[in-house]
């Protein structure tokens, strides 16, 4: 019930303070850190520390609802990352000003002192990134700023993504041994920001079937675009359940690798085929920046393909289950999920 | 909103128990079952399994005890039929009764009527077909012509169904029937009624599918006389009625599950021989596709647990996941096949081969795509 309650203020929060216009005018260029102060200061950042920490202990499982509104209402800046970021090492929060924290993969160059990622998701509306290195087993992490970036590239057309290099970057880094699986948590996290998103997209496509008349009567009125929003549905629906699939561990140190994966897998595939069906619905109106359909198309775009896109995850899954003991599928399926 | 229905839900850690029996079950018996029969899933029919079956309670579990069935609930049910279909044994025989003629008797039937089909659909002593599609009316049901008029001691009916699976091997067909008005007059005017097939009138004949075998009919009915008892729940209610069943016919793994046998050889042949990453990756994504359809199915059957009856939900996850049985058998060929020089088992191409001819129809019984689709459509206030 007290959780009912925070949700609601966060939804209030983020209703009036981040409207369509101000994120699209955010997305555009515009300085975002007024809209972080204010979700800062309101204590959001907190939620799953206890309340001698100023928090409320809401749990990894509730987390999921949280990070759906945020895809929902096209949050601009990575929330959910940093409250599970604080959660996971508030002891490195005396002496460093790193919120928001987005995570990034670091990627593997020649020269061994310039440390880079790219594609950073989120970078643009980020203060710090968390680097992981994948495939290595080792669980160190490197926090930097991106201000101290020597070379960052937002010249691309992409909505939130940086390039960064940091040249020496691993000595003015703060290095720390973190014991979480950043690349899954990353993977469940855009899942559920996805289904979120997903849930904006089919409201607003639902609006303008019913709105938008041609040859004298409202589109939404033709079989070929009430199948077409049939589907939408469809993997909406898909798109929530695997969400909320990758949140069913009790606490984020027993996050399952594998829900995860098929979490964002499926959310992935949603992600692009509903992009399609959305624009092809709205028509030129759908592409315009003054029009709200690019908010969540633009996200879902990049959020199909951060922290690994469908291809990936389903790479590994299907390797985890050649390698299991499982001698049938459904054993496989009753085990694991 | 319909998303609202998807919520996660877990099946309780109490049905592990009736899980692992059901599968030692399974695994004793299923070396009788050859892969061909293993790939027909549900249109499989093994009267002996059903028996079997029975003799451990496992026919009718959410009937009452007083009627022979466990009192268990639905979640119960589904464990029960997720091992028979995850394993893809032939329940065909009882499949139709089990799944939805007992629960709709159950519901609509007199206690007379009750008493007499419950238990004996329990026992495996009474196989049931349904008979809604007619030549004229597939999607469009309610334009059915079969006729039921009154007579002094009950009915008497004349007309057609077809496309009816096993109705050759079933003891009564639940079918729906016109008692008044005509065709114009869409849902009202409807009844359903349970019919002995071995009554006079009553012709059935075998129609052939395209791999040559034998599972659905024509049923004719010539100057049927049915006594007052067949009449099932309310005269004139029958469209109601059918609504109701479709939605324990969409809901179940049987809309997941009929694919298969073809994952479990695969993955066998994948791991014996290797497999290009390609082949892992699909391999992945089906995985990955039937664990979430597979929760969604769970959140119905739990809603179904708490006298919910989720029926656009039932037809969006049928939807789903016919689209998924139907992809299976597409994506492994695809997997398959660009290796032409390498050998595969026979029979791995075999399940494929019949698999991959009937596939169509995955997407055809129980609502077509385009009718659950407008189902859906209808939902959110676009028809």
């Amino acid at each position: 019930m007290a959780e009912d309650i925070i949700l609601e203020s966060l939804n209030k929060l983020l209703t009036q303070q981040a409207t369509t216009q101000e994120v699209n005018e955010i997305d555009h260029g515009a300085d975002w850190g007024l809209l972080w102060q204010r979700i800062e200061n309101n204590g959001f950042v907190n939620l799953m520390l206890d309340e001698s920490h100023e928090g409320a202990s809401i749990s990894f499982q509730s987390l999921s609802e949280y990070s759906r509104l945020c895809g929902k209402l096209a949050l601009p800046t990575p929330l959910i990352q940093s409250i599970i970021f604080k959660y996971c090492h508030e002891n490195v929060f005396g002496e460093h000003d790193l919120l928001p924290i987005t995570f990034a993969i670091k990627k593997q160059t020649d020269d061994s002192k310039i440390l880079s990622a790219e594609n950073i998701p989120f970078g643009k509306f980020s203060k710090s990134v968390l680097i992981y290195e994948l495939h290595t087993g080792h669980k160190q992490i490197a926090l930097l700023p991106i201000h101290a970036a020597t070379n960052t590239d937002s010249g691309f057309k992409s909505l939130s993504y940086l390039d960064c290099d940091w040249e020496d970057g691993l000595a003015e880094a703060v290095k720390l041994d973190s014991p979480h699986d950043w690349h899954s948590i990353g993977a469940a996290v855009t899942a559920s920001l996805i289904a979120g998103a997903l849930e904006s997209l089919l409201e607003l496509t639902l609006q303008y079937a019913k709105d938008r008349k041609q040859f004298g009567r409202a589109i939404g009125k033709f079989q070929a675009i009430q199948q077409q929003i049939s589907v939408l549905t469809e993997l909406a629906a898909v798109a929530k359940t695997a969400a909320q699939l990758a949140f069913q561990t009790e606490n984020i140190e027993q996050l399952d690798q594998l829900q995860c994966a098929i979490a964002k897998a499926q959310c992935s595939v949603a992600a692009t085929k509903c992009v399609k069906i959305a624009h092809a619905i709205h028509g030129a109106i759908g592409v315009t920046a003054e029009y709200q359909l690019q908010l969540f198309t633009r996200r879902l775009l990049e959020w199909s393909h951060d922290y690994g896109n469908a291809e990936y995850w389903h790479g590994i899954i299907g390797e985890d289950l050649i390698r299991h003991d499982a001698k049938r599928t459904l054993h496989f399926l009753t085990q694991h999920a | 909103m319909l998303l609202d229905s998807f919520n996660i839900a877990k099946l309780p850690n109490d049905t592990q128990t009736l899980r692992e029996q059901v599968r030692s079950f399974i695994e004793g018996y299923e070396k009788k079952v050859p892969v061909i029969e293993k790939s027909k899933s549900w249109m499989g029919v093994d009267p002996d399994l059903s028996r079997g079956l029975a003799e451990k309670g496992w026919l009718g579990v959410s009937l009452p005890t007083e009627y022979g069935g466990q009192g268990l609930d639905a979640l119960s049910r589904f464990v029960i039929v997720e091992e028979l279909l995850g394993h893809s044994m032939p329940v065909g025989a009882h499949w139709i009764a089990d799944r939805q003629s007992g629960p709709l008797i159950m519901k609509y039937g007199t206690e007379n009527q009750k008493r007499y089909f419950l238990p004996k659909i329990c026992a495996a002593e009474a196989f049931f077909c349904i008979g809604m599609s007619e030549p004229n009316s597939g999607s469009d049901l309610a334009s059915i012509h079969t006729r039921a008029e009154r007579t002094t001691e009950g009915w008497r009916l004349n007309g057609q169904k077809i496309w009816t699976t096993n109705a050759h091997g079933s003891h009564y067909m639940i079918a729906l029937a016109r008692t008044s008005g005509s065709a114009e007059d869409r849902h009202s005017g409807l009844s359903q009624f349970v019919i002995d097939l071995k009554s006079p009138g009553i012709d059935i004949r075998k129609i052939r599918d395209l791999t040559g075998d034998h599972h659905f009919n024509e049923v004719f009915f010539n100057d049927v006389l049915l006594d007052e008892s067949s009449l099932i729940g309310t005269e004139g209610n029958g469209w109601d009625q059918v609504i109701n069943e479709l939605a324990y016919e969409r809901s179940g793994p049987e809309r997941i599950y009929s694919s298969i046998i073809l994952c479990d050889l695969w993955l066998d042949f994948i791991r014996e021989r290797g497999a290009p990453s390609s082949s892992v990756t699909k391999l992945g994504e089906i995985v990955a596709r039937l664990v979430v359809l597979r929760h969604m199915s769970i959140t119905l059957a739990t809603q179904m647990k708490t006298g919910l009856s989720p029926i656009t939900e039932a037809a969006l996850v049928k939807d789903l996941g016919t689209e998924l049985e139907q992809d299976i058998p597409a994506q492994i060929s695809n997997e398959l096949f660009r290796f032409p020089h390498v050998s595969s088992p026979r029979s791995l191409r075999g399940a494929l081969s019949y698999i991959s001819q009937i596939s169509p129809t995955f997407s055809l019984r129980g609502g077509t795509r385009e009718i659950l689709r407008g189902m859906i459509a209808r939902d959110l206030g676009l028809r």
